[in-house]
């Protein structure tokens, strides 16, 4: 990942407006943060052929997101492996991790705990003997647990396929299972020009029926004019989290919205990575009133756009 | 790792006592002072600079060698205050350092002369933790303290200014080794100091 953040001149922030470029149905799955209580927006997402798991998780009381500190951690536990979820910037209250797993149908478990230690496992001097520990958090003891449907594997469009036309459409297919709920898309763009590069994303839901198949126009993904963010809700953050996870991404970049001259860009090439998820619903754990927990199978195919 | 530096720093001081001329008793030499900076270097961490002071004597073993004692410290080195996802943290060490050895005098001029030290140390270093949480728990101190051996070398000049005076200046590198060596991450502390002293012969 710092090579990839090294070679970015500039990494932007945005997106296209969904409901001018590219559209997505309403989220069936996930329900909003509780403004009272405890609430949970959890994702695990096992990608085609891998034995990783790809999580993400925040936590809310009275409909704010809660940083941990101080020795509260977020684990999640799979058949064979237990880690820690790390925020990718302090106090942002969005964690992520990869967990290894030979048996996906055991799931995953996330658990809020009080390990003074382990929270500062990862600083350089003994923690066993120099710790201040102010005590656990009002969150320690949340649980949920989170399943996972049929995997997902894309048949098409064949892995570096070559588009050079904006008015080319993608067509992504792939075999239809009854365990899906919900079908989401993810994408990730990374145009270049010389030295410069810039780097964006979306995210949308595609519906609940799993057609096994999605057309999309390389001008919803690619537009020729200026464009603004619009992957500002957390739904999409956290989904792009899990994507940024698949392909190595700078995923956080991708999420304040800022305008950008895309016609001052003389762009070389793009490369779109495309993961198309396939998601149920979980219950949340006791003591858990709002949010959701997610479990996907996704695939991701990249592919190239050189006008 | 201790005993083989204590064996070594009593091998050495045989070395020297079978190297000085056997009619020759070994007598005090002089005493000296010093105060300079020392860089502090801690693996995966990155101490500030301190200052430092020497206090000690020197024993003539014959023209060449002297054998030395002496207690320095290193006072109050601090990291830079770090943050991570549980909280901010900032360290500082001191440290009391007992340096028992030999110094290899070479005289270039009528005033003017070089030397050598080396030996063995033992040390008694504290570390203090300065903890807090973004303000969303309290914040906290924390301190551990150990005691354990290491070595140290250096090199320096020293002026006669009068039969009884002179001035010195030397770079002396210590490494204390294992420190809290029962704890899951035990480390060396490694100081390099350049300090400016004086010497009285008695």
């Amino acid at each position: 990942m710092p090579e990839m953040l090294g070679r970015f001149l500039s990494v932007l922030a945005m997106g296209c407006a969904l409901s001018a470029c590219y559209s997505g149905s309403s989220d069936s799955l996930r329900d909003p943060v509780s403004l009272e209580g405890f609430s949970a927006t959890v994702q695990a997402d096992l990608p085609a052929g891998a034995q990783v798991i790809n999580v993400a998780a925040s936590f809310y009381k009275d409909g704010r997101k809660q940083p941990l500190v101080g020795g509260d951690i977020i684990e999640a536990e799979s058949d064979g492996d237990a880690v820690i979820l790390r925020s990718l910037e302090n106090l942002s209250g969005n964690y992520r991790s990869q967990l290894q797993t030979d048996d996906p149908a055991a799931g995953v478990t996330f658990t809020i705990v009080h390990d003074p230690e382990a929270a500062r496992e990862d600083r350089w001097y003994p923690v066993d003997e120099l710790l201040v520990d102010p005590g656990p958090g009002e969150l320690v003891g949340l649980s949920t647990s989170i399943n996972f449907p049929d995997p997902l594997v894309l048949d098409a469009p064949i892995g570096n396929e070559i588009y050079t036309d904006r008015s080319q459409d993608i067509m992504l297919t792939w075999a239809t299972s009854p365990t899906t709920e919900q079908i989401r898309l993810a994408t990730v763009q990374t145009c270049y020009s010389g030295e410069r590069s810039l780097q964006w994303g979306t995210s949308a839901i595609l519906g609940a029926a799993d057609t096994g198949s999605h057309t999309i126009n390389l001008g919803a993904l690619i537009p020729s004019t200026n464009f603004i963010n619009s992957v500002t809700n957390f739904i999409d953050q956290l989904s792009l989290i899990i994507v940024g996870s698949i392909i190595e991404a700078y995923s956080f970049g991708l999420i304040s919205p800022q305008e950008i001259e895309m016609e001052a860009f003389e762009l070389d090439y793009c490369t779109l990575s495309l993961t198309i998820f396939r998601e149920i619903s979980n219950e949340l754990g006791a003591g858990i009133s709002g949010g959701y927990a997610i479990g996907s199978t996704s695939d991701t195919v990249t592919v190239r756009f050189q006008p | 790792m201790m005993l083989r530096i204590l064996l070594a720093a009593s091998l050495a001081t045989l070395s020297v006592s079978i190297v000085a001329e056997p009619n020759q008793a070994v007598q005090f030499d002089h005493g000296f002072v010093s105060a300079g900076y020392d860089w502090i270097d801690v693996e995966g961490a990155d101490f500030d600079g301190t200052v430092g002071a020497e206090i000690g004597a020197r024993w003539t073993l014959n023209d060449l060698l002297l054998l030395e004692a002496g207690l320095s410290g290193i006072f109050d080195s601090q990291t830079e205050t770090l943050e991570d996802n549980t909280g901010s943290y900032q360290l500082s060490i001191s440290s009391w350092d007992f340096l028992l050895g030999i110094q290899y005098q070479q005289r270039f001029a009528e005033r003017l002369a070089g030397y050598v030290r080396l030996g063995a140390l033992a040390y008694n270093m504290e570390i203090e933790l300065d903890e807090a949480f973004y303000d969303l728990k309290p914040a906290g101190s924390d301190s551990a303290s150990d005691n354990g051996f290491g070595f140290y070398g250096g090199v320096g000049a020293t002026y006669l200014l009068n039969p009884g005076w002179s001035i010195s200046s030397e770079l002396l590198f210590k490494r204390r080794l294992d420190f809290l060596d029962e704890s899951s991450k035990p480390f060396d502390v490694d100081s390099t100091g350049f300090s400016i002293g004086l010497r009285h012969a008695f």
